[in-house]
């Protein structure tokens, strides 16, 4: 099987090499892709020596159309799965083999790192909420740490994947819609060592996440 | 005609005109001037004749008549501001994918050439 690791990289320029050099270290076998979606510290400068597959965006997109600007590139190279993570050290590349060796058991499935552990009271509230509007029985809703196999990614590379703004609950709730089955493996993940959330760096931002979550979850359900 | 009646009807005439002068200048395309032109028409149109306005508000059984061209233009307006996001959620697709692809293509290119190179 050939695979890769999807990296969309927004301002990771003090995390982003380290995480290549692990991923290397832990699965060699693996293509990195790293998506810069038009940094504007030194990350592209670090890109360029790391002897990745770089993909650079002229236009600031965000996480998730950064994330599927790798799975669209993944599309045209045949990959029978991809590993998407971010980049800023919250996942940690340790763990790679034991999704990777859990997708083999089932590769129409897809995989998601869990790690309710690391939630606060208030993103623990948030992930209920979202399971019961949605009927997701995922238990880590927000993590972005997931495998997808080949008809996923032709599934998530599509326009209709493009309308979403997250690549969380919405992906999820994709996914079910045409039948894919979502195994969950625990795993350990890293406290954010430089800087905030980007999806929710004020109140605002978190507000307008849960509104817009609130409405895609029940306008996309079952449908 | 009183006054009132003049300015709304050379307002009418100057709207008009400066929709065409603007697609004149390559500056609106013609798909949307459609629907302006046909406001500056309705503006023009009811300034000149504001009795229109009074006969088709005691049909439709409206009896203060100045409140009929508010509430059709209100309407309008929502209905308009509705089709701009519509179109605008259609084309903040367009372009993320139009980035993502050219993305994909520069990448693909600059390993073309490296390998032209070698």
């Amino acid at each position: 099987m050939t695979g890769a690791v999807i990296i969309p990289a927004y301002n990771e320029e003090a995390t982003i090499a380290e995480v290549i050099g692990e991923v290397r270290v832990v699965a060699p076998e693996l293509d990195i892709i790293v998506v810069n979606d038009r940094s504007t510290d030194g990350t592209a400068a670090v890109l360029a020596t790391a002897g990745v597959i770089q993909i650079n965006l002229a236009v600031n997109l965000g996480a998730w159309a950064a994330t599927q600007a790798g799975l669209r590139y993944a599309v045209t190279h045949d990959y029978d799965f991809v590993v998407t993570m971010d980049a800023d050290g919250q996942h940690l590349p340790s763990t790679l083999p034991a999704l990777i060796s859990r997708f083999a058991e089932d590769p129409e499935a897809i995989v998601v790192g869990e790690c309710v552990r690391r939630g606060s009271r208030s993103r623990r509230f948030a992930w209920r909420y979202f399971r019961a509007i949605t009927g997701l029985s995922v238990q880590d809703l927000t993590s972005g740490l997931r495998v997808y196999g080949r008809e996923a990614i032709k599934l998530l590379s599509s326009r209709e994947a493009t309308m979403l703004e997250y690549q969380d609950v919405g992906v999820l709730l994709l996914l079910r819609r045409h039948g894919f089955d979502i195994h969950e493996v625990s795993i350990e993940m890293q406290e954010r060592a430089v800087g905030g959330s980007h999806v929710f760096r004020t109140w605002l931002s978190v507000l307008y996440y849960m509104v817009y979550t609130s409405i895609m979850s029940v306008a996309k359900v079952n449908r | 005609m009183q006054l009132f009646n003049w300015l709304t009807a050379v307002s009418g005439l100057c709207f008009f005109l400066s929709i065409v002068v603007l697609i004149r200048r390559d500056h609106l395309h013609i798909r949307y001037s459609i629907w302006w032109l046909a406001v500056a028409a309705a503006v023009g149109l009811f300034g000149v004749f504001p009795s229109i306005n009074d006969r088709l508000a005691s049909l439709l059984g409206i009896s203060y008549p100045p409140i009929l061209p508010v509430i059709v233009a209100v309407l309008l307006l929502l209905s308009r501001l509705f089709l701009a996001d519509l179109e605008s959620s259609r084309r903040s697709v367009q372009l993320t994918r139009l980035v993502q692809q050219l993305a994909i293509m520069e990448r693909r290119l600059d390993k073309l050439e490296k390998r032209g190179q070698d």
